[in-house]
């Protein structure tokens, strides 16, 4: 054979692996699957982290939660169908997709639930299109029938779900300006009514300027889902002290939820507004306070507590039950175990704490009002829900011959938060004390879809036309 | 002998020729696409059986080279 035949036949062999490399990255007809167990590296699966929470041995084992993996794709995918095979799970286990890059805001979805199993073998259940619906006494013969006469949303129990809530409320939305010192770090969201009046707030913030990175703050009013309005502060770096000022139109009369969308150094200082209802949702970081020891007040049947300063370390009084936090960098929980959604006085007694619950919180009793329908948590049990219903999008794990179990959830990538081509997940396993009984991840499989190279061209041709 | 020495030189300069090019297609195809290669192919393996194939090249004299310096 001669040099040039040599020649030629590398040469294509070099173009069909640039060719075969090119198909890969592209995905021409949108669909793409990765798997892992992560023990082996591997280019699309970032490592499961933190460190201290993961022992990898022959199996990856989750000893601490929550814990996060990254996902590499090579462009964007619409949907995500991630399946997991897991060792015997904790009471509740879930699994998040970030949305937010500001916030660490995760899309939550049910991995497996022991309540919700043990509910939806029971006969008073039904399940249609992956909804389970439990009733504590049968009236509803369909979903359907259950979502055209839903019962008094206070009987019902919403698991990752998204039931209509029109809540209303007799009382008047506003009333006269006040200034409230929240003195909170970080983003955070709370709910409020309006009967008719636009919302006008004023937030004071102070911008510790301690992370090299600028990140703009954002306070944005919603209903719902719906962006009802919103402003923006540009981190300018060499600026300290600044002022969001927000005020929507006329609004339907109803609930709306305010986010501050911003990073940890931010302290909002001073919250002014007429809105006569404000009550906290999700983490509220205290690092500011007039007065000590605080009174807060909260409904949540869980109660948990943190702080990352060694003097902030205390114990939190939640109607006079000690909740002691003894070590820093680690969460603490106090189960109270009502379900009734009864106020609860909590009193901390050192200022930087971060505390969380599955309810609201309120910095006055005045302002307290829970719009939410009551969720699902790790503290629920079957026989003493506290609730005539439970409506949850779930579907009930697989147990295979290995003695793991495997379950699978859908992911909406449209809305998810990618950076360098990677999605953020998180598993998280509230409650559970993973040092006694580790969590082992055996195989995690994603499957990707979205746009073809096909619908692509049609696309580009179709806006072209 | 010198016949064999010129196939084996022309077999090596060919590998190496293609490890080289392969490597300079696979860098452009990398840097223009994140992860395109590195998410397949070690390129680290790739450049040592390319230094390799260049080192023994080197080694080969080159049958029907002369060399200049004794041409005066």
């Amino acid at each position: 054979m001669t040099i040039k035949k040599w020649r030629l036949i590398w040469l294509s062999g070099l173009a069909i692996m640039l060719v075969i490399l090119l198909m890969l990255s592209v995905s021409p007809s949108g669909k793409a699957s990765y798997k892992t167990n992560f023990i082996k590296d591997s280019y699309f699966f970032g490592k499961l982290s933190p460190q201290e929470r993961i022992v990898i041995d022959n199996q990856a084992k989750i000893v601490g939660e929550p814990v996060y993996f990254s996902l590499f794709t090579h462009r964007p995918f619409s949907k995500a169908k991630l399946t997991i095979d897991f060792s015997t799970p904790p009471d509740l286990l879930e699994i998040g997709l970030r949305r937010d890059k500001t916030v660490w805001n995760f899309d939550l979805k049910p991995l497996y639930s022991s309540t919700v199993e043990k509910l939806a073998s029971s006969p008073k259940s039904f399940v249609e299109d992956g909804i389970i619906l439990w009733q504590k006494e049968k009236k509803y013969n369909s979903l359907d029938s259950f979502l055209s006469h839903l019962p008094r949303l206070s009987s019902v129990i919403s698991y990752r779900y998204a039931l209509p809530n029109n809540f209303k409320m007799s009382e008047q939305g506003s009333g006269e300006i006040k200034n409230y010192k929240i003195g909170l770090r970080g983003a955070f969201q709370f709910y409020t009514y309006s009967s008719g009046q636009p919302i006008e707030l004023s937030l004071d913030i102070k911008d510790r300027n301690e992370s090299v990175k600028p990140s703009d703050t954002e306070l944005n009013i919603y209903k719902g889902s719906e962006l009802v309005s919103s402003q923006k502060v540009v981190d300018e770096q060499k600026q300290v002290d600044k002022n969001i000022f927000i005020r929507s139109k006329n609004l339907e009369p109803g609930v709306y939820r305010v986010e501050l969308k911003a990073d940890d150094d931010i302290i909002s200082e001073n919250l002014k507004t007429a809105q006569k209802k404000i009550a906290f949702t999700g983490r509220l970081w205290i690092v500011e306070s007039d007065n000590l020891p605080k009174n807060i007040y909260s409904d949540s049947e869980t109660i948990s507590a943190q702080t990352n300063n060694p003097s902030s370390r205390q114990t939190v009084l939640v109607d006079g039950k000690k909740l002691n936090l003894e070590e820093t960098y680690k969460q603490f929980s106090l189960l109270t175990l009502d379900n009734s959604r009864k106020l609860k006085e909590v009193v901390i007694s050192k200022r930087d704490i971060i505390l969380s619950g599955d309810g609201v919180w309120s910095f006055s009793k005045d302002c307290f009002f829970d719009p939410t329908i009551k969720t699902l948590t790790a503290a629920s049990k079957e026989d003493a829900l506290g609730a005539d219903y439970l409506i949850a999008s779930y579907l009930p794990v697989q147990k295979l011959d290995n003695g793991f179990y495997r379950a699978s959830v859908d992911f909406d990538l449209n809305e998810a938060y990618r950076e360098d081509g990677k999605y953020s997940f998180m598993i998280s396993a509230p409650m559970a004390d993973l040092s006694k009984q580790p969590l082992i991840i055996k195989n995690l499989k994603v499957d990707l879809s979205g746009a073809s190279i096909k619908d692509a061209i049609y696309k580009v041709w179709q806006t072209k036309k | 002998m010198a016949n064999k020495k010129i196939k084996l030189f022309l077999i090596v300069r060919e590998i190496s020729l293609a490890l080289g090019l392969g490597l300079l297609a696979l860098l452009i195809l990398e840097s223009l696409w994140k992860g395109s290669v590195l998410a397949y192919i070690n390129l680290n393996y790739w450049l040592i059986l390319w230094l390799i194939s260049v080192t023994i090249l080197l080694f080969i004299n080159n049958p029907n080279h002369t060399d200049e310096r004794f041409d005066h």
